[in-house]
């Protein structure tokens, strides 16, 4: 048979009816069954002869793997020498080392010393030497292994005795203790998870140099023991690898806990990424991305229902970072399962609901905002920031309104405003640096800020302003609030409009009632007017008064009367003087609250006061000393005082004077010599 | 009270212990306070603690008794693994240092890590302590704040200078008061036994616990 029918016989589209057809074209009618007769024989040779090929080839390529393994062992053989020379090599050097420098260094050359001989075979050994540890050792999984082992003294630290010899064995996830029996061999006594040990180093100073730094303490619930070491390496030791293995197996738990989380996800990506590439081919595109949209649906809903059981334990360990970051990946879970679906949203609730507690509860403002921060960011995180604000600016204004109530009413109402005012301040600075980098709750913010200004402002309206106190009360409460909001407007509260709204009606009916009183006293004065000259009792008591008047700027020395020889009398009317004093203290009453929203208000009753009585000066006007100087004093002394301290220099209440061309003569200053010389004349 | 009439005929083995535990952030003075306490000395150099523990015998109220003090680890890496530290106190020296406001913020999560431990038990001793009292004009702490804080847990403050001995006795010596009074109360055994009993019903409602969970 030649090749190229070999070939034929193995292509795809072979035929055998064509091939018998084409090999008996043209043979004689009688002859096809010898021919189809050679042709079997022919096949079955060739069957013989490929039989024979196959079992030659067998043959050498098991003699070729006969020959590796032999190579294979022989290195083996050579390998383990070496380590053994090795290892040998070691122990002389480390008992050189222990030789030499007996303690300090050789802490790191005993852990490794004692990890190879554990390597060699710590099983063994640790079987050996201690009954019923048997089943837990040969038991052990793959990720477990024996980290420590050593004899030592079980010590009562009442007595500081030695109760009696034991055995410790440090294993990845367990601490198992064998004591000594009779026959001088370990019985295993106890076998712990390594969860609840926690070592503890015994300081005792008391007991001398012996054991000092040499006992360790297993704090074992609710027990303790003490257990005395062989040095204080040995117990520096044992208390780090089992602080180390406690470490390693929360790390772990964590790790594991995160990497089926991540994992899990991870293989939905690839599989993903992996039927993305796949869909490029064109030959298996529709079959490839049906597998791999199962592939991954049967892993998100696996990881899914594992989910609900993952998140119950970060609650129970109030790990809610994690929590949320569980949530977080579940949302963007493509795959939906409809009741794991539900689970989850009850779990999500009750982290939410856990969040909100930490944000609401009492204690929490204790420490500042930031012991809040945690839980108000991951509940932002959970989509409910706008929530979480709210309930943590309820706590805040309960927290206010706790402080405000403290602050007592006293009968110093100006105090009591300040103090009001500082909280105040002090809570609204507080909050919106807090949320300064995060303007997307600012409009919260202003609202809180803008609530707690009514609030504070309801007091002040409650406790100050309509008990009916003086203007100057009134006047000192304005500049504190105003005082206060300038504040806010720095850091950017800007809420005096609030103040404007808030404050104006009361201030106002505040205002008119002092006013009414003030006229109505005005009025009582005017009417009792006599214009006599103001005697007082005596020069001291005269001079107290010209003192008092020229301290707040106005002077009426020159209105003594020159011919009382007591010199106790003024040529000015004690109503006039009275009058003077009144007006003044309106005008520096009502000069701040010019600033206020009752501005208009403050006007018009300072223009009403001072109408009336250029009024009742304008219509009694008549000769005699008396009236004169007092309507000078009033002109040119009084008003311009009252009118530069409302309306500063440029002066509105000197433009009243107009309005009474009949008073224009005593408002001359040029005048008021002339009127006195002639007094005097009239006089002498 | 039981334990009075029984301590004259105890055997010394049996003297009742009380277990305190010192907690608070790093370097703020745990250890300081406890060699204080137990050595009259004060230590100038900071190396940090991982747990050691001090027995020390005393005389409170005229009855003789051991003080078993646990000096924890105040560093955060430590904090997953305080937990078996923690259970097997019986009352706590929260410390914090005025000089120090996040010392003193971290006072709360002590607390709450304490609570959890001790399942929720509200009235497990403890005395708040503001440590390094001889800085006080540094101070960042204002001490009206700490005394709110004592106040809204309910416990004792004391401010303390370990360096010059202020108030140190006072603080062991007033929480173990607060411990006897305690175990006064639920005591129905004797010396080590009731704290063993006490143990065991502890850990059984932290089972209960789980199961509903």
């Amino acid at each position: 048979m030649s090749s190229n029918e070999d070939g034929l016989f193995q292509t795809d589209a072979f035929s055998p009816s064509d091939y018998i057809r084409d090999r008996l074209k043209g043979v004689k009618v009688g002859d096809e069954t010898r021919k189809l007769k050679q042709l079997r024989s022919e096949m079955s040779a060739l069957n013989h002869a490929s039989q024979e090929t196959l079992k030659n080839n067998v043959f050498r390529n098991y003699q070729q793997f006969i020959d590796a393994s032999k190579e294979i062992s022989h290195l083996e053989r050579e390998i383990y020498q070496l380590t053994h020379s090795l290892i040998e090599q070691k122990q002389v050097i480390e008992n050189l080392i222990m030789m030499t420098d007996d303690d300090k260094t050789s802490i790191h050359t005993v852990s490794s010393h004692s990890t190879t001989t554990s390597n060699t075979n710590p099983i063994q050994i640790l079987m050996q030497k201690m009954e019923g540890i048997g089943g837990i050792l040969n038991n052990m999984s793959a990720t477990e292994k024996v980290i420590l082992y050593s004899e030592m003294e079980q010590f009562d630290v009442e007595t500081k005795k030695p109760v009696q010899k034991c055995m410790l064995i440090l294993l990845s996830h367990r601490l198992i203790i064998g004591n000594i029996n009779a026959a001088g061999k370990y019985v295993m006594e106890s076998t712990l998870s390594l969860n609840s040990v926690a070592p503890v180093n015994v300081k005792d100073r008391e007991s001398g140099a012996a054991n000092a730094g040499k006992v360790l303490k297993l704090l074992i619930f609710p027990e303790s023991r003490c257990y005395l070491c062989e040095s204080a390496r040995v117990k520096k030791l044992w208390f780090d690898e089992l602080e180390q293995a406690k470490r390693e197996i929360l790390h772990k738990g964590s790790l594991v806990r995160q990497a089926t989380i991540r994992g899990k996800r991870q293989t939905v990506k690839e599989r993903k990424a992996a039927a993305a590439v796949i869909e490029e081919r064109a030959t298996f595109q529709e079959e490839e991305e049906d597998v791999g949209d199962e592939e991954k649906n049967d892993n998100d809903i696996s990881w899914l229902s594992e989910l609900p059981a993952e998140l119950d334990d970060c609650i129970a360990h109030r790990d809610l970072d994690q929590a949320v970051e569980l949530i977080h990946e579940w949302k963007q879970c493509p795959t939906k399962d409809t009741v794991i679906d539900i689970q989850l949203q009850m779990r999500e609730n009750t982290i939410v609901q856990l969040l909100s507690d930490d944000v609401s509860r009492p204690g929490a403002v204790h420490g500042g905002p930031r012991a809040m921060k945690k839980a108000r960011t991951l509940l932002t995180q959970l989509g409910r920031g706008t929530y979480a604000t709210d309930v943590y600016l309820r706590r805040r204004s309960a927290m206010q309104r706790n402080a405000m109530r403290d602050v007592t009413v006293s009968e110093e109402p100006i105090s009591y405003v300040k103090q009001l005012c500082t909280l105040y301040g002090n809570a609204v600075s507080d909050i919106a640096n807090e949320f300064r980098s995060m303007p997307q709750f600012y409009c919260q913010v202003l609202q809180w800020c803008s609530y707690e200004l009514s609030t504070l402002l309801n007091l002040i309206r409650r406790h100050v302003i309509e008990v009916a106190p003086a203007i100057a009360v009134i006047a000192y409460t304005w500049k504190n609030v105003l005082h206060t909001m300038e504040d806010l407007t720095a850091i950017g509260v800007h809420l005096n409009f609030e103040v404007n709204r808030l404050l104006s009606t009361p201030l106002e009916k505040a205002l008119q009632t002092n006013f009414e009183n003030i006229c109505d006293a005005v009025k009582v004065r005017i009417s009792e007017e006599k214009w006599r000259p103001y005697v007082l009792d005596s020069e001291s008591a005269l001079n107290r008064l010209v003192e008092e008047l020229s301290d707040v700027g106005i002077n009426v020395e020159w209105a003594i009367s020159a011919n009382d020889e007591s010199r106790s009398s003024l040529n000015v009317s004690q109503n006039v003087v009275h009058f003077a004093r009144v007006a003044h203290t309106l005008s520096k009453d009502l000069a701040p609250l010019r600033l206020s929203p009752i501005q208009v208000l403050c006007e018009v009753y300072a223009d009403e006061l001072w109408k009336m009585y250029l009024q009742h000066l304008a219509d009694n006007i008549r000769d005699g000393a008396v009236f004169a100087y007092s309507t000078t004093f009033i002109l040119t002394m009084v008003l311009p005082v009252c009118d530069k301290i409302l309306y500063g220099e440029e002066g509105e209440l000197i433009r009243l004077i107009d309005q009474f061309p009949s008073l224009a003569p005593y408002a001359d200053p040029s005048d008021e010599e002339k009127q006195k010389d002639e007094e005097e004349v009239a006089h002498v | 009270m039981a334990s009075k009439k029984a301590s004259g005929t105890l055997p010394p083995q049996q003297q009742i212990v009380h277990k305190v535990i010192m907690v608070g952030t790093g370097g703020v003075g745990k250890s300081a306070l406890t060699l204080q306490f137990m050595y009259d000395e004060f230590v100038e150099e900071y190396e940090p603690t991982k747990a050691d523990s001090y027995r020390k015998k005393v005389v409170l109220d005229g009855e003789e008794c051991s003080i078993d003090i646990l000096d924890t680890a105040g560093q955060e890496d430590y904090s997953a693994i305080r937990d078996n530290y923690y259970r097997s106190g019986e009352g706590f020296i929260c410390v914090f240092s005025i000089l120090d406001m996040e010392s003193f913020e971290a006072t709360s999560e002590f607390r709450e890590q304490i609570l959890r431990v001790k399942n929720s038990d509200n009235s497990v001793p403890i005395v708040l302590v503001g440590n390094k009292g001889d800085m006080r004009e540094q101070r960042v702490v204002p001490a009206e704040l700490c005394r709110q804080r004592a106040e809204q847990w309910g416990v004792h403050y004391v401010e303390t200078s370990a360096k010059r001995r202020e108030n140190v006795d006072k603080v062991f010596y007033d929480l173990m008061r607060e411990m006897k009074r305690r175990k006064g109360g639920a005591q129905t055994q004797i010396g080590i036994d009731a704290a063993a009993s006490s143990g065991r019903k502890k850990r059984s409602g932290i089972k209960k616990h789980c199961t509903i969970l």
